[in-house]
């Protein structure tokens, strides 16, 4: 839970720069981001269960709600996960599944650079309240597991946006993912090597997405 | 005749010597000695974030640290800015039986012993080179200054670890033609950062992008 404060308070500070000079007052006008848009990309994560690596791959998608330089987002993936070690090839790591994910953010545009009229690249400032699903197999042990847990991510993204139809974006992003600690229930992934953990679990998020 | 001629050009020295000439409105400074850099480039308070990967020595272990952050930037003086950094760490050490078995000194990390921690910076960031080119600049950069790392490791617990830091940074600036632009200016660049840690010494090297208001 302090992490998780911190984490918070982080972004709290690190946004303030960027708020100090939000007013309307003499400030150049940010073009608002879309309504309503839709995007589609592929999304990478790194987090631990148990103490161990776990990482996966897959797509994602989202629906976001604009509001000038506001935009609520709701935010679903899909990806494999597999844990092992950083030695381990792939093609041997022994505890697969699939992960799916969901997740309710906000993102801000921090900062906006026009390239003329006709668009820009933008700093956004990101974050979200979400929930994690494993599914896990041993393949030694033929044994199974599921975990589901709850997420905090907040990071920034660059985004390339054009202003004139038909209004595509190209987005970067890069999160820190917070996890409660789950040693407990994810004992199968671990196979009795479950390292303690203290505080909470973090990882990151990492993808790429064409918004319209 | 002689003398009178002498006489009449000190009498007019001394009058000129009392009176300086008055300000001429047509009159124009000299352009001042062209160095060879170009000084008119504009300054920024600028906004952005950084990632790294790199290598830090904690209480005594060597661990491969990434990280993510934020980091502003105020101009103090023409080619001068302070710069504050927030990052958000991640770091692994160094897995020795692997690397034996690889028969590699390339660092092999050991993810079951890992940590993540808090870094906040601040420094001095001097232009060493710069050219313009129309809408954009390129520069190279020396930087300078310190940071406080607070590191949670899972195996040994909470250790603060100061640094100091020196690199260069290298990119370019790009300026928006549209005069309504909240952001002026877009800057890309990487930068190699050398750190003098209590337990030794580490490197990182980073790619940033800042937005200029």
């Amino acid at each position: 839970m302090r992490t998780l404060a911190l984490a918070l308070t982080a972004v709290a500070l690190s946004t303030a720069p960027a708020l100090a000079d939000d007013d309307d007052d003499g400030e150049p006008d940010y073009e608002p981001l879309p309504k309503l848009s839709l995007a589609f990309g592929v999304q990478g994560h790194g987090t631990r269960i148990g103490g161990r690596s776990e990482g996966g791959f897959g797509p994602t998608m989202e629906a976001a709600y604009g509001r000038g330089r506001w935009q609520y987002v709701l935010e679903g993936s899909l990806a494999t996960s597999g844990l092992n070690d950083w030695t381990t090839p792939g093609l041997e790591t022994e505890i697969t599944g699939r992960l799916v994910r969901g997740s309710l953010g906000l993102r801000w545009v921090a900062r906006q650079f026009q390239t003329g009229s006709s668009g820009a690249i933008e700093l956004l400032l990101l974050s979200g309240l979400g929930i994690q699903h494993f599914n896990l197999e041993d393949e030694r042990t033929t044994s199974s597991a599921k975990l589901t847990r709850p997420e905090i991510t907040v990071g920034f993204a660059i985004q390339g946006r054009s202003f004139r139809k038909p209004r595509l974006a190209f987005r970067i992003d890069m999160r820190a993912a917070f996890t409660p600690s789950d040693s407990e229930s994810a004992l199968v992934s671990c196979s009795g090597k479950c390292m303690s953990e203290s505080g909470s679990s973090t990882g990151f998020l990492t993808g790429i997405a064409l918004a319209w | 005749m002689v003398k009178t001629t002498l006489v009449v050009l000190a009498a007019l020295t001394a009058t000129a010597r009392a009176h300086p000439p008055v300000d001429d409105d047509y009159y124009e400074e000299p352009p001042p000695p062209d160095d060879g850099d170009d000084d008119d480039s504009p300054t920024f308070n600028m906004f952005g974030f950084d990632m790294g990967i790199g290598g830090m020595s904690v209480q005594g272990t060597r661990m491969l640290a990434m990280s993510i952050g934020l980091s502003t930037e105020h101009p103090v003086f023409k080619r001068t800015r302070v710069f504050g950094e927030y990052d958000w760490l991640w770091l692994m050490s160094r897995d020795t039986d692997a690397q034996a078995r690889a028969g590699t000194d390339v660092m092999v990390p050991r993810p079951e012993d890992h940590a993540t921690g808090h870094r906040a910076g601040l420094g001095l960031r001097r232009e060493l080179k710069g050219k313009g080119m129309g809408s954009a600049r390129l520069f190279l950069d020396g930087e300078l200054g310190g940071s406080v790392a607070l590191i949670n490791d899972n195996r040994t617990g909470v250790a603060v670890v100061p640094a100091a830091f020196a690199g260069v940074r290298v990119g370019y600036d790009l300026y928006s033609r549209s005069d309504d632009s909240p952001s002026r200016t877009f800057e890309t660049g990487i930068s190699m950062r050398v750190l003098v840690m209590p337990d030794g010494v580490g490197a990182v090297f980073g790619i940033g992008m800042f937005w200029g208001n």
